[in-house]
C-alpha cells in the first residue's frame, strides 16, 4: 500500500486482515529493458545449436505410430526471452514434431523480465511447431526436490517423460541450498532422472551448463564426484589409465588430483568436475530398473567474465537398456540377437574421451571467423524475434569476442 | 495527450492517434479506462456470483471472435495466475482504443462494430465469420474483475507485423467517487474505472491471430474459491479433532490443496477423476464416466458439490456454458438405434405427445428438420483447461439408471419439441421480436448428475443460467416426475433480449420469456400424462398377466390331477358356470359332456370376482376346480345333479366368505 493510500486513522474491526481483501495497490509498471545479456553472446548460439543438432537426432531415432502427431517434450529453464525454446524451431519442423516444453521460471511478477517472458510464451504458443499446452510454470527448479508430494514435482510429472531436459543454469549446479527450506539444483536433477527413468520409454538427451567455480561447490558434492571417479579407477584399469591421461596433460596425476581437488589449477579442476559430475550420473542412472547409461556427447567450455574458463555446458544422451525378449530355447531361426547390457566402462572411458576433448569456445570462435560472424547473424535473428534492437548488436558481439 | 474529459472529440480517436505515434518508437503509452455511463461503470466492477463466471464470459468472447480453439491455463492448486489464450481474430487497434474508452459502448450488434472488425459487415448480430455472436454490450472482459483487477491482453490480427500489449489495472468501485464526478465541456459523462498500458511490440509470425488474456495477482477471495479453501479447512480441523461430532466428507476427486500463496507442497495430494498420461479429450470423458459411477444407489443421484472440489465443479459449469460439441453424439443426432422411446411434442391443446419410430438411418435432426445443430461457420469451438478438452457433459443413456423395479417404463424417453412463436408477427416493441426454438426433454428414472436436473436455454449455443431445477417455476406438484427430466431449449431467434446483462437470468416480464415459460411447461404436461398414461397401462398389463398366470397354473395343476387320477379323458371335464334359471342351456351343455352348475346373479357376479392385486383365481374359478378334482377322484360318480349342485353351492358360499359387500 503507498503511504498517500494509508488510512489516517483506524477504524473499527482491526481483527479482520484488511491485506486478503484489498485489491494489490497500483503501482505503475517498470519500462522493459532491452540491453544485451551475456547469454547473448554468439558462443551461446554455438551452444544451441548443438542442442538443436541433438535433438534433431534424437528424433530420428523415436518411433513414431503411423498417423499420430508426435510431441517433442522439453523441459528446460527458459530465460526471460525464450531463445533456447526458440532455436528449436528447425529441428521440430524438418523432424515433423510439435514441441511440448515446461519450463521452471520463477521470475516476480511485475518485474521487466516476467513482462518479457510472458510475451515470449504467448509468442510461442502460438507457433504452428509449438504444442499449445506448453506451461511456464513460475517455480524454482530446486521446488522439485521438496519431497513426492512438491507441486512442482507434480507439474513435471504431468507434462512429462521428456525426451530432452535442459538445465541450463548460470551458478554451480552442485551448490548449496540457497536456503535450509529448499533442495539444491543437483537433488532436482536427480529427482528429474527418477521421473524420467520411471516414465521415459526410450533414450532421452540431457544438457547441462554449470558453472564450475571452486567456492561455489558444496563440499558433499565434491567429494561424491571424487569417490565416483575413484571408485571407478579401482575397478577398471583402462579407466584409470585414460584419467592418468587426462590429468597429465594438465601436469599432475590422479592421485594427488583426487586427494586435494581444491588445489587444482582452475583448468584440471573444471576436468574434474566434468568428470566427476558425468560418473555421478552414470552411477545413479545404472541404479534405475532396466539400467540406464550415460552417453556424453560433443561438450563445450568457455570462460564467463574472461580469463580462466568457468563454464562447462555438456551434453549428454541418456540411453535405456533395450529390453527385447529373446527366446531363450533358440528354436526360431529369425529371432533378434538378445539385448546389449549397458556397457559401464565403455561410457566411462567415453566421459573421459569427451572431456580430454571439451571445446574451448571463446578459442575456436577467435580462430573462426566465419564461424562467429554465422552466430552474430543467427543471434541477431533470434534477438529481433525476441523484440530487441538489433541495429548495435554485431558491435557488441565482436566487442565480447575481444573482451 | 489531450485532456478527454474537455475534448469534443471521441477519446477513443484521439487514443488512437496517441497510439500511432509510439508505435515506432516502441514507447508505451500510458491512459485512464473509461467508460460512458454510471451504470456502466458500475457494471465494470463485477456482477456476477462465481469466479467461473469470469471464464464463461472470456470463453464467449473468443467464440464471438471467431476463435475455434481457447485454452485456458491456471497455476492449480496455487491459482495466482490464469491465462486464457484464443486463436481468434484478435482486437484492431481501433478496437482496442474503444474498449478502453467505451467499455460497454456497444460496438457488437452495432453497425459501429463493423468499423471495429468485430462484427459481420452484412449482419452486425453475427461474427465477422457470421456466428451469431453471444455478447452484446462488451462487458464480458470486465467480469475478471471478479479474478483481479490486474490482467494484460496481448492481442494480434491476422496480417499485423506487430502485437499489442495491454496492462490493465481497474479501480475498485465507489459511489463516492461517482457522485463527486462532474460531467466534461461536451455534456457526457465519463467515468475512470482504471489504468491502462498499452505499448506495440513487432511480430514477424504475420499470420498468427488471437488474443491472450493473462489475469494476475489474483484476489485472495477467488483463490480461496478456486482452492476450496473454506472447505479444506474445515476438513482438515475437523480430521485433527477426535471428537469432532461433524466430519465434513473429502470431495472424491480434487486438485489438491496447497494452503498458503508460496508454498511448495502439496497439503493434501490431487486426487483427479483422470488417468495419468491421458489424453485431453480422454480426461473429460473420465471426468464424466465418474460422475455417473459416483451414484451411490439406483435411488440417489450424484450431487457434483461432494464428489468435486470447485475447481472440477468449475469445470463442469463452463462445459455447460460454453458452445461446445457434446461429450457423445448431440440428442438430435440419435437414430432409431439409440435404444431410446422418441416422442413428438405437441405444440396445440390439448395435444399429447406422439410416439416417434424413426425409419431406419434417419437422425431425429432428419426428421423433423431441425436447425440447431447448423454448422459452425468457423469449423468447431473447443475449450481446454489445463490440459482437458471440454465437452458438453450430457449424457443421455440409453439405459434406465435408477431402480428398474420401481418404474413401468423399459427404458428412457426423449421428447423433441419445435416451435415457431406468433410473437414475430406483432410489433417489436411489443412482442419483442420473433421467438423460435426447439427442445428436448429427456425422462430417465435417476438423472445424474443432479445438476443437469431441469431444462436449461441455450441462447446462441450458450447458457449461463444452466440448469433452472423448477423448470421456469412449474407449479403443478410433480417432484418425482420434474427429478427425472433435463432439458435443453435451442433459442434460433429471439430471446436474446429477455437475457439480463449478467447472462445468469432472465427478465422473466418479456414476452420472450412468458411464452418459453408457458410452451415448457405445456411440454411437462404432455410428458407428465404420458408418463401417468404409462403408469396407468403398466399396472393394467400387470393385472392382466397375474390373473391369466393364476389361471394357468389352476389348469395345469387340474390336468395333472386328471392324468394321475382320472379317466383317461384328457384335461378332465369342462366346468361351467350358468345363471339360474337357464335350464335348456343347462340340459345343452350337460349333454356335451360339460361339467354345469347355477348360480343366482349376486352369486355369479361375486364368484367372478378375482383380487387383481395377487392374481389369486376368483371363488367360481375355485369352485370349479375343486369340483374337477372331485370328478377326477371319481367321488361325484353316481351322485345325482341336484346333490352336485348343493355341494356345489355349500363350496361356493364358503369361497364367498367376506367377499361380499
Amino acid at each position: 500500500m503507498n503511504e498517500q493510500d494509508r488510512p489516517q486513522s483506524g477504524g473499527d474491526g482491526d481483527d479482520i486482515p484488511i491485506d486478503g481483501i484489498l485489491p494489490p495497490d497500483g503501482k505503475r509498471l517498470e519500462p522493459t529493458t532491452s540491453g544485451f545479456r551475456p547469454w547473448h553472446k554468439p558462443r551461446k548460439q554455438h551452444v544451441r545449436r548443438a542442442w538443436a543438432c541433438n535433438v534433431r537426432k534424437l528424433m530420428e531415432s523415436i518411433h513414431v505410430p503411423a498417423g499420430s502427431k508426435p510431441l517433442f517434450r522439453y523441459l528446460t529453464l527458459p530465460g526471460e526471452d525464450m531463445l533456447d525454446v526458440m532455436s528449436l524451431k528447425d529441428s521440430c519442423e524438418e523432424g515433423g514434431f510439435r514441441l511440448h516444453y515446461l519450463g521452471f521460471n520463477a521470475s516476480k511478477d511485475e518485474s521487466p523480465e516476467e513482462q518479457r517472458l510472458t510475451l515470449a510464451h504467448h509468442q510461442m504458443k502460438n507457433q504452428g511447431w509449438v504444442d499449445e499446452h506448453s506451461h511456464i510454470a513460475k517455480e524454482r527448479l530446486e521446488n522439485i526436490t521438496a519431497r513426492r508430494d512438491s507441486i512442482a514435482y507434480k507439474t513435471a510429472r504431468d507434462h512429462g517423460p521428456y525426451h530432452a531436459v535442459n538445465i541450463d543454469l548460470c551458478g554451480n549446479i552442485a551448490s548449496h541450498a540457497t536456503d535450509d527450506s529448499r533442495g539444491t539444483c543437483l537433488d532436482a536433477l536427480l529427482k528429474i532422472i527418477q521421473l524420467q527413468t520411471d516414465l521415459a520409454q526410450s533414450n532421452w538427451l540431457l544438457f547441462i551448463a554449470t558453472r564450475v567455480k571452486k567456492e561455489q561447490i558444496a563440499e558433499k558434492y565434491l567429494k561424491a564426484f571424487v569417490d565416483a571417479i575413484r571408485q571407478n579407477a579401482e575397478g577398471s584399469p583402462a579407466f584409470a589409465e585414460a584419467l592418468n591421461n587426462l590429468f597429465t596433460t594438465h601436469e599432475t596425476a590422479t592421485e594427488p588430483a583426487l586427494l586435494a581437488p581444491m588445489q587444482l589449477p582452475d583448468r584440471a579442476f573444471k576436468d574434474l568436475f566434468c568428470v566427476g559430475l558425468s560418473k555421478w550420473l552414470l552411477h545413479c542412472l545404472q541404479t534405475a530398473r532396466p539400467a540406464h547409461g550415460l552417453r556424453m556427447l560433443r561438450s563445450y567450455y568457455f570462460s564467463v567474465c574472461g580469463g580462466e574458463p568457468d563454464m562447462l555446458s555438456l551434453v549428454f544422451r541418456v540411453e535405456r537398456s533395450e529390453s527385447r525378449a529373446v527366446d531363450p530355447t533358440k528354436i526360431v531361426d529369425c529371432a533378434l540377437p538378445p539385448p546389449k547390457d549397458i556397457n559401464v566402462e565403455q561410457m566411462s572411458l567415453g566421459i573421459i574421451k569427451k572431456t580430454t576433448g571439451l571445446v574451448d569456445l571463446d578459442a575456436m570462435l577467435r580462430g573462426d571467423t566465419l564461424l562467429h560472424d554465422s552466430l552474430i547473424k543467427e543471434t541477431a535473428e533470434l534477438l529481433k524475434e525476441a523484440h530487441y534492437d538489433v541495429t548495435d548488436y554485431p558491435g557488441w558481439a565482436y566487442d565480447q569476442l575481444s573482451g | 495527450m489531450p485532456d478527454s474529459e474537455t475534448s469534443l472529440i471521441d477519446p477513443a480517436l484521439l487514443l488512437m492517434e496517441e497510439m500511432a505515434s509510439v508505435r515506432e518508437t516502441g514507447d508505451s503509452i500510458i491512459a485512464k479506462l473509461s467508460v460512458d455511463d454510471r451504470v456502466l461503470a458500475r457494471v465494470t466492477d463485477g456482477i456476477y456470483r462465481r469466479p467461473s463466471a469470469a471464464f464463461r464470459e472470456l470463453v464467449f468472447n473468443a467464440y464471438d471472435a471467431d476463435a475455434t480453439r481457447v485454452v485456458i491455463t491456471t497455476d492449480a492448486p496455487r491459482f495466482d495466475r490464469v491465462s486464457i489464450l484464443d486463436n481468434g481474430s484478435g482486437m484492431t487497434q481501433h478496437a482496442v482504443a474503444s474498449l478502453i474508452k467505451h467499455i460497454g459502448g456497444s460496438s457488437k450488434r452495432t453497425y459501429a462494430g463493423i468499423g471495429l472488425g468485430t462484427v459481420n459487415p452484412d449482419n452486425p448480430d453475427n461474427s465477422p465469420a457470421g456466428r451469431p455472436l453471444i455478447g452484446k454490450i462488451g462487458i464480458g472482459l470486465f467480469a475478471v474483475v471478479h479474478l483481479t483487477t490486474y490482467f494484460r491482453i496481448i492481442t494480434k490480427r491476422k496480417g499485423d507485423d506487430f502485437r499489442l500489449v495491454i496492462d490493465v489495472r481497474m479501480q475498485t468501485h465507489s459511489e463516492e467517487r461517482l457522485r463527486t464526478h462532474r460531467p466534461g465541456a461536451d455534456g457526457k459523462e465519463r467515468f475512470d474505472t482504471g489504468d491502462v498500458e498499452l505499448r506495440y511490440v513487432s511480430a514477424s509470425d504475420i499470420d498468427a491471430h488471437g488474443t491472450e488474456i493473462i489475469l494476475m495477482e489474483l484476489r485472495r477471495a477467488t483463490k480461496d474459491m478456486l482452492r476450496d479453501a473454506d472447505r479444506w479447512k474445515l476438513i482438515m480441523e475437523a480430521e485433527s479433532e477426535e471428537t469432532a461430532l461433524r466430519r465434513p466428507e473429502r470431495p472424491k476427486y480434487h486438485m489438491g490443496y496447497c494452503g498458503d500463496d508460496d508454498a511448495a507442497q502439496y497439503i493434501v495430494e490431487p486426487q483427479v477423476p483422470w488417468q495419468e498420461g491421458a489424453d485431453p479429450t480422454e480426461r473429460f470423458a473420465q471426468l464424466c464416466d465418474r460422475v455417473i459411477d459416483s451414484k451411490d444407489t439406483t435411488s440417489q443421484s450424484t450431487d457434483l458439490r461432494e464428489i468435486f472440489d470447485q475447481y472440477l465443479e468449475m469445470l463442469w459449469r463452463l462445459s455447460l456454458a460454453a458452445p461446445l460439441q457434446y461429450l457423445d453424439e448431440h440428442p438430435f443426432d440419435f437414430r432409431s438405434n439409440s435404444e431410446l422411446d422418441f416422442f413428438k411434442l405437441s405444440n396445440k391443446k390439448p395435444g399429447g405427445v406422439i410416439p416417434v419410430n424413426l425409419p431406419s438411418g434417419r437422425t431425429l435432426a432428419d426428421e423433423f428438420a431441425l436447425k440447431s445443430m447448423r454448422q459452425d461457420p468457423c469449423g468447431g469451438f473447443s475449450v481446454v483447461i489445463d490440459c482437458v478438452e471440454l465437452r458438453r457433459p450430457v449424457r443421455l443413456q440409453s439405459e434406465l439408471l435408477g431402480d428398474k423395479k420401481r418404474v413401468r417404463a423399459k427404458r428412457p424417453m426423449l421428447f423433441v419439441g419445435q416451435c415457431e412463436s406468433p410473437l414475430g408477427n406483432y410489433a417489436s416493441d411489443r412482442g419483442g421480436g420473433a421467438l423460435e426454438f426447439e427442445a428436448y426433454f429427456y425422462w430417465n428414472n435417476l438423472i445424474v448428475p443432479k445438476q443437469n436436473r431441469g431444462v436449461l436455454i441455450r441462447v446462441h449455443g450458450a447458457s449461463g443460467a444452466l440448469y433452472d431445477e423448477s423448470f421456469m417455476d412449474y407449479k403443478v406438484s410433480e417432484l418425482t416426475r420434474l427429478r427425472q427430466l433435463t432439458a435443453e431449449v435451442f433459442i434460433l431467434s429471439g430471446m436474446d433480449p429477455a437475457l439480463n446483462i449478467d447472462r445468469e437470468s432472465f427478465n422473466i416480464s418479456h414476452p420472450h420469456y412468458q411464452y418459453l415459460t408457458a410452451w415448457i411447461h405445456r411440454a411437462i404436461l404432455q410428458i407428465t400424462n404420458h408418463l401417468k398414461d404409462i403408469g396407468k397401462r403398466g399396472i393394467d398389463r400387470e393385472k392382466a398377466e397375474r390373473k391369466e398366470r393364476a389361471e394357468n397354473d389352476l389348469d395345469r395343476h387340474i390336468n395333472a390331477v386328471w392324468e394321475m387320477r382320472g379317466d383317461g379323458m384328457e384335461g378332465g371335464a369342462t366346468v361351467l358356470l350358468i345363471p339360474q334359471e337357464s335350464r335348456q342351456q343347462e340340459i345343452q351343455l350337460r349333454s356335451d359332456g360339460n361339467m354345469v352348475f347355477q348360480l343366482d346373479p349376486d352369486q355369479l357376479k361375486a364368484a367372478k370376482a378375482s383380487d387383481v392385486k395377487t392374481g389369486i383365481p376368483s371363488p367360481g374359478e375355485q369352485a370349479k376346480a375343486l369340483m374337477s378334482v372331485l370328478a377326477a377322484y371319481r367321488l361325484l360318480i353316481e351322485m345325482p345333479y341336484t346333490t352336485q349342485q348343493a355341494l356345489f353351492n355349500d363350496i361356493i358360499e364358503i369361497l364367498l366368505i367376506g367377499r361380499r359387500g
